[in-house]
This record gives structure tokens, sequence and C-alpha cells, in this order.
């Protein structure tokens, strides 16, 4: 029954959008239906994470097709983390919208676009089916194309012109991949694809399918070679569209690399993944050094989230099916993912403060402001402690990411990335301090006219209400790492995925053919189960062990970056 | 075929990388075109056979490749479609079709 609820997040927000179509006057009544559905999809999508933490994977197959012939949606716990950061941004997003985005684009159906692409973002998120994944960001796509542009200014119209060209070239590439991938296996099932791919004997063929496949999400998630487009075209944006899309639409590319390159891609002795930490690496240094130079807030903080991505990478280049290495993976790729997780919250709350600020000033300008805090405190200190957040400053969430990425980097003997992970820290909060000089220090901003009565309660509430989530998940820290370990745990368990789709004995040819050194003996290790996790002999206490062991043999306890 | 693909691909990324919008927009279409005829040849171009399984017959071929390429052209068209009055409404806005001109729209007005 509960498997039958998956097709709720993507239809739901779809459906309403339909609904809404005829009723582009009545504006009211869109707010109110558009509220209802993100919140009720934030409230399903919160019991189907926490059925998925009990029982496992959910698998939902249209029509009840056998595997894999039909289309199928099947997640386990990651998914389900990025879209409760999706529903939690989205409807904060909304109602930041709700204030801001004005009359007009109200009118021109900003509310059903907003909920089709929220409906595909989810879509994306839990399909099973290379293809369907493929519809869902074409879908993605069109809608923020005309998202980015409604309003029509010239700078929209051109950024989304370069934005839609870009895109249709990684489109074709996305098509070429599948093409490859059909040619080979057969298949579009991820899980029936994965268990093929495993059996190809030329395994370059397979490293370069996997190459086109990094290309082509590494544009959606901006990835350093592919990035240009990022910046300008969310800078162009109404801020409440450039916070949510800018976030949670390269989060879609990043979740489909973490999907492909743990399930599919596992061949090339480590090739593809190393790769991807150079890219990484190279990501969160030029993404910084981007944000350094800047002197327009949104552009800024846009430039960040590139360098953001190169953090979530960085986790993911750490996967590794080798027994030896388990504990290390498990480290990094939770790391990679409660930095996604962080980051969901976080950036958007610096976007949303940013359009709360040119409520006031009327401009993005960094050079134009100062000494804001001597009018509007409150607005300066929610934005001193989201951008602490964004930086990674202990009580906030975004220390645990780093946390654990240095310290698998150190683990894994990758001293470079690891030191870059901490360098790059520094330059983020270098670029915080920045923003906090020139927009909130100096001597008192003269305003034009007086504050409007309300501001806070209209313009800040949303920012402050995400900085919050960002506090919380900083404090109630355990349960994310628990969380985000068993996501992490699931990935490194990529039978499970099979199995869950295709049966036990399609999973085990598959597990046979990617971990050589645990066939015969068990191949399906038990999921976790909650409060495993810190249990005496449990992954983290073996993480931990085997850390204690190698700092010592460095002389030390690995240093720990901010 | 593969010659074929090659050339649409080679003439479709000289396109994509003029600095004129129509150009663009061309490039464009020509390389998703490609990329349905990459999708046909790899699936493997069987005739002769039905694609139904309920008509009785010695062998089927594959009807999937075909329902990928239909739905990637339905996709295309739409995209297109999209392109060509964004390009419109930038001509609109900004009077020029040369990419170059409008590198950085804020320092244009």
């Amino acid at each position: 029954m509960t498997d039958q609820l998956l097709i709720l997040p993507a239809l739901v927000p779809i459906a309403t959008a339909f609904v809404l179509i005829p009723f582009r006057r009545a504006r009211m009544f869109q707010r109110t239906m558009a509220f209802l559905a993100m919140a009720s999809m934030l409230v399903l999508v919160v019991y189907l994470a926490v059925w998925v933490r009990r029982h496992g994977m959910l698998v939902y197959r249209a029509g009840d097709w056998p595997a894999p012939f039909g289309i199928i949606l099947s997640v386990d716990l990651f998914p389900l983390l990025l879209m409760i950061m999706t529903m939690v941004t989205g409807t904060v997003c909304l109602i930041f919208a709700f204030r801001t985005i004005g009359e007009e684009k109200e009118r021109f159906f900003f509310y059903p676009l907003y909920l089709i692409i929220t409906g595909s973002i989810n879509g994306a998120f839990m399909t099973g089916d290379l293809f369907n994944l493929f519809v869902f960001f074409e879908l993605i796509l069109m809608t923020s194309y005309v998202l980015l542009s409604i309003g029509s200014t010239r700078a929209q119209l051109v950024e989304t012109f370069k934005f839609l060209m870009l895109n249709t070239v990684s489109t074709a590439f996305f098509l070429v991949g599948v093409a490859l991938v059909y040619a080979l296996t057969g298949s579009l099932n991820m899980a029936d694809i994965a268990v093929k791919m495993s059996q190809v004997e030329d395994t370059r063929m397979v490293v370069l399918t996997g190459l086109v496949f990094l290309f082509t999400f590494g544009v959606k998630a901006a990835i350093v070679p592919l990035y240009f487009w990022l910046p300008r075209t969310y800078a162009a944006a109404p801020t409440a569209i450039t916070a949510y899309l800018g976030e949670v639409g390269t989060k879609v590319g990043v979740y489909a690399l973490y999907r492909v390159f743990t399930l599919i891609f596992l061949h090339g002795d480590g090739f593809p993944h190393r790769l991807i930490m150079g890219i990484a690496l190279v990501t969160m240094v030029v993404g910084v050094l981007g944000a350094i130079a800047q002197m327009d807030f949104k552009r800024l903080l846009a430039f960040h989230i590139i360098s953001q991505i190169g953090y979530m990478l960085l986790g993911l280049s750490f996967f590794s099916l080798d027994p030896a290495l388990y504990g290390v993976a498990l480290v990094g790729l939770a790391g990679g993912i409660i930095h996604i997780v962080h980051h969901m919250a976080a950036k958007p709350a610096l976007f949303l403060l940013a359009g709360a600020t040119e409520q006031v000033t009327g401009t993005t300008d960094l050079g134009k402001m100062h000494g804001l805090i001597h009018v509007l405190p409150a607005l300066g200190f929610t934005f001193l402690v989201g951008g602490l957040s964004l930086t990674g400053v202990p009580p906030t969430s975004g220390f645990f990411s780093k946390f654990f990425l240095v310290q698998a980097g150190f683990r894994s003997g990758h001293f470079v990335a690891a030191a870059t992970a901490v360098g790059v820290s520094l330059l983020t909060l270098f670029s915080m301090i920045k923003i906090f000089r020139y927009i909130y220090w100096g001597k008192p901003y003269q305003l034009q006219r007086p504050v409007e009565r309300g501001y806070y309660r209209k313009y800040l509430l949303p920012g402050l209400a995400l900085v919050a989530v960002g506090l919380v998940m900083g404090f109630g820290a355990q349960y994310l790492i628990d969380m985000t370990h068993t996501a992490a745990d699931g990935l490194l368990h990529p039978e499970r995925y099979v199995e869950a789709v295709l049966g036990e004995e399609a999973a085990a040819r598959y597990s046979q053919a990617v971990r050589p050194v645990t066939a015969g003996q068990g191949p399906l290790g038990a999921p976790l189960a909650s409060g495993d996790l810190l249990a005496p002999g449990g992954p983290l206490a073996l993480a931990a062990e085997g850390m204690r062991g190698e700092a010592n043999g460095l002389g030390g306890r690995a240093p720990v970056g901010p | 075929m593969a010659l074929v693909v090659g050339v649409m691909f080679g003439v479709s990324i000289h396109l994509l990388q003029q600095r004129s919008v129509l150009r663009l927009a061309l490039g464009s279409m020509l390389i998703s075109h490609a990329v349905h005829l990459i999708l046909l040849t790899m699936a493997g171009l069987k005739r002769g056979a039905p694609p139904f399984l309920s008509v009785p017959a010695e062998s089927y071929t594959d009807p999937v490749p075909h329902a990928l390429i239909l739905t990637a052209i339905v996709i295309g068209f739409g995209v297109t479609a999209f392109l060509l009055v964004l390009a419109y409404r930038m001509y609109q806005e900004s009077g020029s079709d040369d990419m170059d001109s409008l590198r950085d729209p804020d320092r244009l007005v």
C-alpha cells in the first residue's frame, strides 16, 4: 500500500498545476492551492522517509508490470532526504514569492509552473528508469526556461537563451548516453542496466558511456568546465526563483551523478571516481575564487553554489566497493550527503536574505550598500548566522559535512583533497566577511524611504525559517548523521537496490560481478537498523577505530578543518 | 548510418559555434536529429518482423527505440518552439541577433 503513495510527490503538484491554469486571475485561490500542494507533499515525503528508514526500499511498479519492462519509481533513503529538503525549501520560497513576485507574474502562470517544476524534480529523484529521468529532466528544463524568463527583462531573455542553448547540447548528449546504454544492455531500467553493465566484457565502452553521463549531468550540476551559465542565469531572475531553482535544480544533477556512479558505472578501476575527485577540487576552488571576485550580491551567492557542488562531488569520489575502504567510503559519502542536505537549506536562505536586502535598498550591488545593520539589525544578524552556516562553523549543519569530508580525505590519504576542502572553507568565510563588511557594517545607511510596516514579517521570515532549519540540523546532528550514514550505507550496497527492483537472483549476479572479493560469502549485508550506527561494532564505531589506528600512524589525531 | 550521424554532428556543432541566433537555432535542431539517428542505429535496425507480441511470428522487433525516438522528437519539438519564441523576444528587446553583442546584458542600454 505504501508503495502506491510513491507516485504522489510527482503527481499531486503537476495535477494541481493543471487545475490552476484556468484560474489565472484568482490569485488567492492560486496561492492557497499551491501552498496546500507543497505543504501536503512535505508531510508525505517525511512520512515516506520514516517508513523507508524502518522497512527498507520502496518500489512502485506502474501498472504492475514486472521490473525490467514496466516503468518503476524506486526510492531508498538518499533521494527521500533530498525530497524532504526540496519540499522544505520549495514551501519557504513559495511563501517568499507571495510577497515579492508581483501581480503580473502571478497571473502569468507562476504558480502552475512552480508546481510543475516541483513535481518533476520529485519525479527525477524517484525514478528508476533512465529514460524517465531524461523526460523529467526535460520537464524541469522547460519549466525553468519559462520561470527564468518570466517578466521578460532583457537580461533574463538573453541569459535564458544561453542557458537553453547549452542545455540543448547537454540534452543531446544525454540521449547519446541513453543510446550507448541501450546498445550495451538493451534495457532502460537502472537496476537492470546495472546488472547487465556488470557483465559487459569491454569495460572501456562502459567507462566511455559513464563519461558521457558525467558530461550531461555535469552541465546540470554546474561542475567546473561547464558552469558558465549558472551565475548569470540565476542572478538575472527574480529572487524567489533563483533561490529555489539555483539550489534544487543543480541538486538534481548531483543526485543523478550519485545514482549512476554508485550503481551503474563501477568499472575502470576507479578512474571515473578519481576524475570526479579532480573535477570536484577544481570546482571548489574556481567557484570560491569567482565568488570572491564578484561585487554583485546575487552573483556572488550563485558562484558559491558552484564551489559547494565541488564538496558534494568530493563526497561521491570517495565511493568504493572495496571492503577495506568501506569506512572511508561511508564517511566520505555521508559527508557529501550531509552537505547536499545542509546546502539545500543554507543557500536558499542566503538568497532570500539577499532578496530581503534588495527590498530595502533596491540594489544588489555591494558597493552601493553599507551599514544596514544599524537600520535592520535582525536582518544583519540572521545573515551572519546564515553565512557562518554556509562556511561551516560548528553549531551549524555545515560543520558536520566538512568534518566528515576532511576526515575521509585524510584517512584515504588524499591529503590534497582534504587540504583543499579546508582552504576553500576559509575562502568561503572570507567572501562572507566581504558581504558582511560591505552591506551590514560601516556608517549607517540613509534610507530613501522609511522601512515598510511589517517588513520583518513579510521579507525576513522565510529566510529566517531556512536559517533556523540549518541550525536545527546542526543541533540535532545526531539524527542527521544517523540518517545520512544510513543513506550512504545504502549507496555502498547497490545490490540492495537491485534486489528490491529485480529480486535476489539478479542481485547475486550483480554482486558477484562488482564485488569479486566478497563473492561467495553472503554478499547482501543486512541494512542498517535504527540505532545500529553507533552500536559497538557498528559502522561508525568501526570507522572511528580505523581512524584512531591511522591517526596514530600519522603521529596524532588527523587535523579537522572548519 | 554512423557516417551520416557523424556529418550531422559536425555540421550542427559548426552551426552552434556561430554568432547568429538563427544559426544557433538551426544547429540545435540538427543536433537533436543527429541524436535520434544515433538512437535508431545503436538499437540495431531490424526489419520484417512485427513489434507486437499479440501477432504470432517467429521473431519480434524491439519497439522501445522507436518509442524513445518519438518521445525525444516531441520534446525536441517543444524546446525548438520555445527557443524560436525566446529568440524572437530577445531580438525585440535588444535589437540584435549577434551573440557577441549580447555577451553582458548589464553593460548594454
